[in-house]
């Protein structure tokens, strides 16, 4: 499904090039947990990026789902990022100034499904997530914990069939951070394909794969 | 639907959180659109001068034109005999009227006014169209004792009583019998309370050699001025005898609908001064939107994770755009209804300040043109922020950077835009200045002659000229009194000229001086100082008509060291008008004209003009009704003439009522000025506040004080200020210089007045900026730092 080769990122300053990324090679398959993994600095968060297609490599080429990326409009960009690609961050990013409900709702405002439809998705989503009760509090309402959890949410409800996580768990102790792995898992297991990043090694345990990267080289 | 829906949730509770912030800028965007408002009723008012009259477009006035050495001159006063001449000789002409107006005292039983009247030919009903409320519809004023009223007055003068048949009293000698009421809409150029025929006058106003009247014609529907123009254009010169050796004085057409505009022949007048407003007024409107947009940007890392949140759930940047150019719209639509608000509050004042300048009102035309203004202004401020806003990356919203919503490079231009505003306030505040300190001097500045506490009395006919010594004899007998004198000419208004030649001087380059026939008592009455020779003397035959006074600059201008004794010889080519004698005396200079133009050359005699105006000083502890004892003391004398008196003074001032008007309205657009220039450097300082956040999140951990960095964040915008005061200072010196350089005569302007403007707008930007400073200042570095 995803397709790197011989990706490269670099960043110029005052003429000299910084690399972040060195002739990256990796192949994921549909269905896959892939937990990247290395120190500070590794590139381990650009390499997220580019795969999620909000970064563009120096060099190499990326495929995603069979198409080749680099030459991608912005209206096809968009697209992607409507129907296949969630994103999960570590500060969870979701929108203060709007309740639960309004947050886990909002990537469907843009896939223009109907109301009806909507509401319907919605209240499944937030059944499954065992937050019904908390859908009109707002973010700052919630603990961690449970903003994480509205952020995957939101994630998942426009049914996408790739998950990007950035340290889903760096702003949670370790009971909130266990919750929110297994519920990774369980989506997994549902047939969504996960790609995280993170530098906890029992974090890294809930995927099947890992790759490690060190000063931009895969190791 | 519901997206917008969101996006509208997500506005007002944005709103909510950050109240003060919304609140400048709506107010700033208000203040501007006022200004848009104001200037547009301005505008609108003065567009709609006249166009009440049916037959408009057929209208014109009559003007004199001719081309001096100086440029163009054009002159309005005409001879009586003009229009009966071109309806009576010209098949284009439908209608033709005079129009003369004076001041006047009119009476009624115990009621008395002073009336603003006017002379004018039947014709006139029908050319210009006035309703005619009650009475006579038809013919009027075909009858020498009849008049018509105007609504005002007639009310005044009537109360509930039916006027029409009644009959008031003119210059406290002359009766006339109402025949009918008309009213007179706003927005119009001809002002009257009480209209008279112009028939009943004397008989030398009716010649070629008068002067005194506007003079209006309607032409047939299907004649064209263009064609008309050509044929009508020497009558003047052949029939009011105008010698063919001197400069030519052409007879022209003036469409009627540019009458209240544009002065007669050229493309400047009033009309300039609504170019000026026009332009000023879209100027602040772009200053307010600037300030909007700067503010918009300001909070452009709030909105960020929103941004970017909902691009990575796929919103395009179109999306994005709309969503925030409608969120502009929408506080567009706000600070509109405030300007519409805040207007009407307003209104009252400025149209009290305006006076009879003009009236605004908020009528429809203005409504109509709202939803314009508020598309256009929704799209200029709010096209920028949602271009910036929708180009925001992800990757900038996810990492927290610093720079989303425009680079510091770009902050180098808001600083420099909002200096401009500030620059701008400067300049208006030093062009207030400038007025203000030029129109206090106009009306105060010493003319050369002493012109309080005089009683003006023109004279109407050979038998009240006649008069003059035993009514002189009267008023000098009544301790009210002191002194009384007589010239040719008033101070206001034209003068008369002719060109002389003297021994010594080229034959063939023609000279021309003022000429001013006065009698012996003239030089006292009016406190000239005779500087060489002498003034004339009572009784002494030689000054009857062969002794010449010049004033200081006739003697420069003819490049003489001595005139005494030098033979002078008026208008040598025209053999009815000669006149020849020798020079006594020199006075100093003195104005008869408004400060607008400089002292010309003068030269005074002791003639036999055709008509006189009387000057009478009455003591300064005397009454308000000191026209009135005037009035009965001479009037017995002269009970069949009419005696228009008027106060020397009152028309001087006159003279200047549209510098004071200007100087008003300046003052207001300076204080909206003044406003958006603060709301400008308080929206710059929540940009940067906003960019440095994390700087100054920094400084603090390194151990810098609150109290630092406040001053600092002053200092920095603060430069800018004195720069702007720099750079704007010298040209605006130039520019008045420039301006005042239009005035003969001007009042010293100095440094200090600059200086202390510079002073004001700079202590107006540290209070706009101290807001912004404090709220810098008092940044948690936790709250700015721990973002990663």
């Amino acid at each position: 499904m995803v397709q790197l080769k011989d990706i490269e990122k670099w960043v110029m300053s005052g003429g000299i090039r910084t690399f972040i990324l060195r002739q990256i090679n990796l192949e994921i398959e549909e269905g896959e947990f892939v937990t990247i993994m290395g120190p500070s600095g590794a590139g381990k968060s650009t390499l997220l990026y580019i795969l999620g297609l909000l970064d563009t490599p120096s060099s190499g080429e990326y495929h995603f789902m069979e198409t080749a990326t680099h030459n991608l409009k912005e209206k096809q960009l968009t697209e992607i990022h409507r129907h296949h690609i969630g994103f999960v961050f570590q500060q969870y990013h979701l929108i203060d100034e709007m309740t639960v409900y309004e947050n886990i709702e909002m990537p469907l405002l843009y896939q223009k499904i109907k109301s009806d439809e909507r509401k319907g998705r919605v209240a499944e989503v937030l059944d499954r997530f065992n937050i019904v009760a908390k859908k009109d509090l707002f973010p700052s309402q919630l603990s961690g914990g449970q903003q994480q959890l509205v952020a995957i949410a939101r994630a998942i409800i426009g049914e996408p069939k790739l998950i990007l996580a950035d340290e889903p768990t760096g702003n949670l102790n370790s009971e909130q951070g266990r919750e929110i792995m297994e519920l990774l898992k369980k989506l997994n297991r549902q047939g969504t394909t996960i790609v995280q990043v993170t530098h906890n090694e029992d974090q890294a345990k809930y995927g099947q794969r890992i790759v490690r990267l060190k000063d931009g080289w895969m190791e | 639907m519901s997206r917008v829906k969101t996006n509208a949730l997500i506005f007002l509770r944005n709103l909510k959180h950050s109240k003060g912030i919304f609140m400048v800028t709506v107010l700033g965007l208000a203040a501007g659109l006022m200004c848009t408002l104001i200037v547009a009723m301005l505008v609108q008012s003065e567009l709609r001068y006249d166009t009440f009259h049916k037959n408009i477009t057929t209208l014109y006035q009559v003007y004199l034109s001719m081309n001096t050495e100086d440029g163009l001159w054009t002159g309005n006063p005409l001879p009586g005999a003009v229009a009966p001449h071109l309806k009576n000789n010209y098949p284009e002409v439908r209608r033709a009227s005079n129009y003369m107006p004076n001041e006047g005292k009119i009476q009624r039983e115990d009621h008395t006014f002073i009336t603003q009247y006017a002379f004018v030919d039947s014709d006139f009903f029908s050319m210009f169209s006035f309703d005619i409320l009650s009475g006579k519809s038809g013919n009027l004023l075909t009858d020498n004792n009849a008049c018509v009223l105007e609504e005002k007055m007639a009310q005044k003068l009537f109360g509930e009583t039916n006027p029409i048949g009644q009959t008031i009293t003119m210059w406290g000698s002359k009766q006339f019998r109402i025949d009918a009421i008309i009213s007179i809409p706003s927005h119009s150029s001809l002002h009257f309370e009480i209209l008279l025929p112009y028939a009943m006058l004397r008989p030398a106003l009716k010649d070629w050699k008068s002067c005194c009247t506007s003079v209006f014609v309607q032409l047939n529907d299907g004649a064209s001025a263009d064609d008309l123009a050509p044929k009508i254009i020497k009558d003047y010169q052949i029939h009011a005898g105008v010698n063919e050796a001197e400069e030519t004085i052409d007879l022209k057409l003036h469409p009627f609908s540019d009458y209240h505009l544009y002065v007669p022949g050229t493309h400047s007048g009033r009309i300039t001064f609504l170019y000026a407003f026009l332009a000023l007024g879209l100027f602040i409107l772009i200053m307010g939107c600037f300030n909007f947009i700067n503010l918009s940007t300001a909070r452009a890392s709030t909105r960020a994770r929103e941004i970017g949140m909902k691009k990575t759930m796929g919103a395009s940047p179109l999306q994005i755009s709309m969503q925030f150019l409608g969120e502009s719209w929408a506080l567009t639509f706000a600070a509109l209804v405030l300007a519409l608000v805040g207007t009407a509050l307003i209104l009252p004042f400025i149209n009290n300040l305006l006076g009879e300048q003009g009236q605004l009102s908020l009528n429809w035309p203005i409504v109509a043109l709202l939803p314009i203004i508020l598309f256009v202004t929704g799209l200029m401020a709010g096209t920028y922020p949602a271009l910036i806003l929708s180009r925001v990356s992800i990757l900038s919203s996810i990492k927290g950077v610093q720079n989303v919503g425009g680079t510091s490079k770009k902050g180098g231009i808001r600083k420099a835009l909002v200096m401009v505003q500030f620059a701008f306030t400067i300049v208006f505040m030093i062009g207030i200045y400038t007025v203000y300190r030029q129109t206090n001097y106009l009306t105060n500045r010493p003319l050369g002659f002493t012109k309080d506490y005089i009683l003006v009395l023109p004279t109407n006919s050979a038998k009240m000229d006649e008069k003059y010594e035993v009514v002189k004899a009267t008023l000098l007998s009544n301790p009210l009194f002191t002194a009384v004198t007589r010239a040719e000419t008033s101070f206001v208004g034209q003068q008369s000229s002719a060109p002389i030649s003297w021994k010594g001087h080229p034959e063939n380059s023609p000279f021309t001086v003022d000429i001013n026939d006065v009698d012996s008592q003239y030089a006292e009455f009016f406190g000239l100082e005779v500087t060489k020779g002498r003034f004339f003397r009572e009784g002494n035959t030689l000054d009857q008509n062969e002794s010449f006074v010049l004033n200081e600059s006739a003697v420069a201008a003819m490049g003489l060291v001595d005139p005494i004794g030098l033979q002078i010889v008026f208008s040598p080519g025209n053999t009815d008008m000669k006149r020849e004698g020798t020079v006594i005396g020199v006075v100093k200079d003195y104005h008869t004209e408004s400060l607008h133009s400089p002292i010309r050359p003068k030269i005074l005699a002791m003639g036999k003009p055709s008509s006189w105006y009387w000057y009478i000083r009455f003591k300064p502890n005397a009454s308000d009704d000191v026209l009135v004892d005037a009035q009965k003391i001479i009037q017995p004398l002269l009970p069949s003439e009419l005696l228009q008196f008027s106060f020397l003074d009152d028309k001087l001032k006159s003279q200047y009522s549209l510098e004071q008007t200007i100087g008003k309205l300046l003052t207001f657009l300076t204080v909206i000025s003044i406003i958006l220039a603060g709301v400008g450097l308080f929206s710059l300082g929540a940009f940067f506040v906003d960019r440095k956040q994390k700087e100054i999140g920094i400084r603090k951990t390194l151990g810098a004080s609150s109290g630092q960095i406040a001053r600092s964040f002053i200092l920095y915008h603060i430069k800018g200020v004195i720069w702007a005061f720099i750079v704007v200072a010298p040209l605006s010196w130039y520019a008045v210089q420039k301006l005042l350089g239009l005035y003969a005569y001007q009042f010293g302007m100095t440094i200090w007045g600059i200086l202390l403007t510079g002073l004001m707008v700079l202590a107006l930007a540290v209070v706009s900026i101290a807001f912004q400073a404090f709220t810098a200042s008092s940044l948690k570095p936790v709250n700015v730092l721990c973002r990663e």
